[in-house]
């Protein structure tokens, strides 16, 4: 059997959102239990700061969302394949009902009564 | 008595109720802003009812069943991005997240950090085969594609049965949530107040549900916030819960973006509240007596002390100590208390048997620039001397030694740092094991949402979910990360709201707004709360009516029903689930907040690896299906069973094994399950391999 393309494309689409995820969890993990963890000594209480922000948010916030959401881009623009998802079946909801308007509410109480 | 107590000058009081109670200036201010929020709630439930209306009249030439529950399977980029986000922000994104971070400063960054990359894996994981699969075999709901894909009516319904029984508990909590936020919003608006006054004299002469007896407010709130949610559902079904997502979503990052430059501004630069923060220290837990000043004792200008009732409002400042010598000390109330006519003693409404009524409960604020601030009646920057109340009459004293925080007591930059400050925790907030078990749950566990997931089967192509995407990473990046720096900075503004930390978002959106000059903005602001408790508990509604209509009646019950009457069961059932959890919300259970943290994690658990496998592997099949879904089940309850176990029953929590949560051991569990059970089975048929994993005739994509 010849698998569908749609199948493959979304096996290695997945097979790289999730090692992105565990890739950003190792960054932002890492950076935060390297740099934040723990009492700072007293003078540097105030000072461990880039622009108002602690340093360790810095680097395992700030700038892994920052890369986290330029690397959702590049996924969905030059990765995530443009597949075509295929078409809804004859008798899909989605369409109508087909007995819509072959059959009352009346008879179809009946069958309910029988169900 | 404690012995040092009596080396305190006099023990007089000076108290300050809470801003929301004050007199004066800054009070108008922010009564302004209260009336804003019932203005706002006003026109926003206006609003989605024509929303509602406008959607009904737009999907009317589509297939009822497919258009009330999936929007005709049509939602491009802005309606799929929002209506998901919408959906996953819940009220505690603006009430219970907000007071996290001001509980526990910046270590809540790493507890939400796992939401960068969240919009990628949520959602890609599983949208595109999903999607694909609905559409071979015409699915419109989550148990219709797994019924589909294994050929089992039985497993079917018994997906649906675990969405329903989840579902209801939890749509029960996030009713009572929603009427929570209206009852704290508009609290003291006169309108609302007067309409309470109402409901308590119904009440009173003969509706009496237990509950209503003691909260007339929350009963208001409940009907008014429940109804408007039932009636835009049940008329516009999912294209008016998802333009009404729509709406919610933009409310709600509008909201973030005006708050965080006027906080930006009333803290005077992210740098100089950097620095308070980190001189910051966390309260102490302590208990005081408040009494009636003898006559002839008092230091009020009035000769005469009152004998009838004084009420000390919850979140009252409280400072001890006289003027003269500086040493201050400052407490604030976490409860209402009330001195009786002709008694002397303040007494509260206790919360268990072993609390005792004259005790008060207050927190004592332990940073000096904090009680230097709040002493010199600074909090608002423009607070003026406050006019003689009650609380000249009264004195109180320190009767229990205070009690420090379990992780952060006297530590400066505790706030700054991880695993951040915890009250009763010696692990402090977030331990790295923990911080690792969230970034993952939020994760997966919102691939494994049903609520979420049928959003995925409804958007209209690959294109639209490449971009769908990707706005919504730009939208997670604009609404969580700014909401902590948010509420970092709400620490230094206003101290002390560890008492009623849930109110802190109402607080500074009062504030800030007041401080500008706009006071009006604040109702505004205010709308995002109702927005994302909105846009979650309509979701739930029609996925639980989906589940009625679709997966029991016209699957199992009435596969030949007509259009008209599925059109009258689908509107009735979503009326009827709505009528029923706002009854039991009225009177809910005694732990519904642990309930609700128990289904929604609960849900992920069982439903994640059948989805996933079923769209991913081909040997897969019934039995595996099962095993997977029982996996899950058994080992989440198990875990849940063991920690309320261990304490009594008293509680709903689970046993976490390593520090990890039980959604990660069940999903563990429920994954290995599901592959030990199909490697023992027979495969499934060659024909059912083909139907959902060989070549399709599509033309080859592009990229």
């Amino acid at each position: 059997m010849k698998l569908d393309l749609v199948y493959r494309h979304a096996r290695r689409e997945t097979a790289v959102i999730i090692t992105l995820c565990f890739a950003m969890a190792a960054w932002s993990l890492g950076a935060a239990a390297l740099m934040g963890r723990g009492p700072l000594p007293a003078e540097q209480i105030e000072t461990d700061a880039v622009g108002g922000f602690p340093t360790w948010v810095i680097w395992s916030l700030a700038i892994p969302w920052v890369f986290a959401t330029l690397a959702t881009g590049w996924f969905c623009f030059f990765f995530l394949a443009n597949d075509p998802l295929g078409e809804e079946e004859a008798d899909s909801p989605i369409h109508s009902n087909p007995h819509a308007a072959s059959r009352s509410d009346e008879a179809s109480a009946g069958e309910m009564g029988g169900a | 008595m404690n012995g040092w107590l009596s080396s305190l000058a006099d023990g007089n009081v000076s108290m300050m109720e809470s801003p929301m109670h004050a007199d004066g200036a800054p009070s108008l201010l922010l009564g302004a802003a209260v009336n804003g929020a019932l203005i706002v709630f006003a026109v926003y439930s206006v609003a989605v009812i024509l929303i509602a209306i406008a959607a009904d009249r737009f999907g009317r030439k589509n297939s009822f069943l497919g258009e009330f529950f999936l929007g005709s399977r049509s939602l491009g980029v802005w309606a799929f991005a929002l209506t998901y986000a919408a959906t996953s922000a819940s009220g505690g994104s603006f009430l219970g997240f907000p007071s996290l971070v001001y509980t526990h400063g910046w270590s809540v960054g790493l507890w939400i950090g796992g939401y960068m990359i969240v919009p990628l894996v949520s959602m890609g994981l599983l949208a595109k085969r999903m999607n694909q699969i609905a559409r071979k075999t015409g699915a419109i709901t989550v148990p219709d594609v797994l019924r589909d894909r294994f050929g089992s009516s039985s497993f079917g319904t018994v997906c649906t049965l675990l969405i329903v029984l989840f579902l209801s508990i939890n749509l029960i909590g996030q009713f009572k949530a929603g009427a929570t936020i209206i009852e704290t919003l508009l609290a003291e608006q006169p309108i609302y107040e007067m309409m309470r006054a109402w409901v308590a004299r119904v009440i009173g002469d003969g509706l009496g549900l237990a509950i209503a007896a003691r909260e007339p407010g929350y009963v208001l709130s409940l009907i008014a916030f429940a109804g408007v949610v039932v009636i835009y559902t049940a008329y516009g079904g999912f294209r008016a819960v998802v333009w009404t997502d729509v709406l919610q979503g933009l409310i709600m990052v509008a909201g973030v973006a005006l708050l965080l430059p006027m906080t930006l501004w009333a803290v005077g630069g992210f740098g100089a509240a950097h620095r308070q923060l980190a001189r910051m220290t966390p309260p102490e837990n302590t208990h005081l007596v408040i009494a009636r000043i003898d006559p002839g004792t008092s230091d009020s200008s009035s000769s005469e002390t009152p004998r009838g009732e004084v009420e000390v409002p919850k979140a009252s400042w409280v400072i001890l100590g006289s003027t003269e010598d500086g040493d201050k000390r400052v407490f604030r109330t976490k409860v209402r208390a009330v001195v009786a006519v002709d008694e002397s003693e303040a007494t509260w409404t206790v919360d268990s048997p072993n609390a005792a009524p004259r005790l008060i409960p207050v927190i004592e604020i332990t940073t000096p620039f904090e009680i230097e601030k709040i002493t010199q009646h600074d909090l608002h920057g423009d607070l003026q001397a406050r006019p003689a109340t009650e609380a000249d009459y009264l004195a109180a004293e320190l009767e229990v030694p205070e009690t420090g925080y379990a992780y952060g007591a006297n530590q400066p930059g505790v706030y700054t740092r991880l695993p951040g400050p915890h009250a009763t925790k010696a692990t402090g907030f977030l331990p790295m094991g923990l911080a690792l078990s969230f970034f993952l749950m939020w994760n997966f566990s919102g691939s494994g949402q049903p609520s979420n997931m049928v959003r995925l089967l409804a958007f209209k192509d690959s294109r639209t979910l490449q971009r769908a995407i990707f706005t919504m990473a730009v939208y997670y990046g604009l609404i969580y990360f700014p909401l902590v720096m948010i509420f970092v900075m709400a620490r230094v503004l206003l101290p002390g709201w560890e008492v009623e930390s849930d109110r802190i978002m109402p607080e500074v959106a009062s504030h800030v707004t007041a401080l500008a000059g706009v006071p009006w903005l604040a109702g505004l602001l205010l709308a995002a709360p109702f927005a994302a408790v909105m846009s979650t508990m309509d979701s739930f509604l029609l996925v639980n009516a989906s589940a009625i209509t679709r997966d029991l009646y016209h699957r199992n019950i009435n596969p030949r029903a007509s259009e008209q009457r599925l059109k009258t069961i689908s509107i009735g059932s979503t009326i009827v689930i709505g009528v029923v959890a706002m009854v039991l919300a009225l009177n809910p259970p005694k732990y519904l907040q642990d309930l609700v943290v128990y289904t929604t994690s609960g849900m992920s658990t069982c439903f994640l690896a059948p989805v996933f496998l079923a769209l991913y592997w081909r040997r897969f099949n019934l039995a595996g299906a099962f095993g997977s879904l029982i996996g899950g089940f058994l080992a989440y309850n198990v875990l849940f069973l063991i920690g309320s176990a261990a304490r009594n029953f008293e509680r709903l929590e689970p046993y976490e094994p390593g520090g990890y949560h039980p959604f990660l051991v069940g999903t563990v569990v429920s994954f290995a399950a599901g592959w030990l059970v199909t490697v023992l089975t027979p495969p499934p048929t060659n024909e059912t391999t083909q139907r959902f994993f060989g070549e399709a005739t599509e033309a080859e994509p592009t990229v």
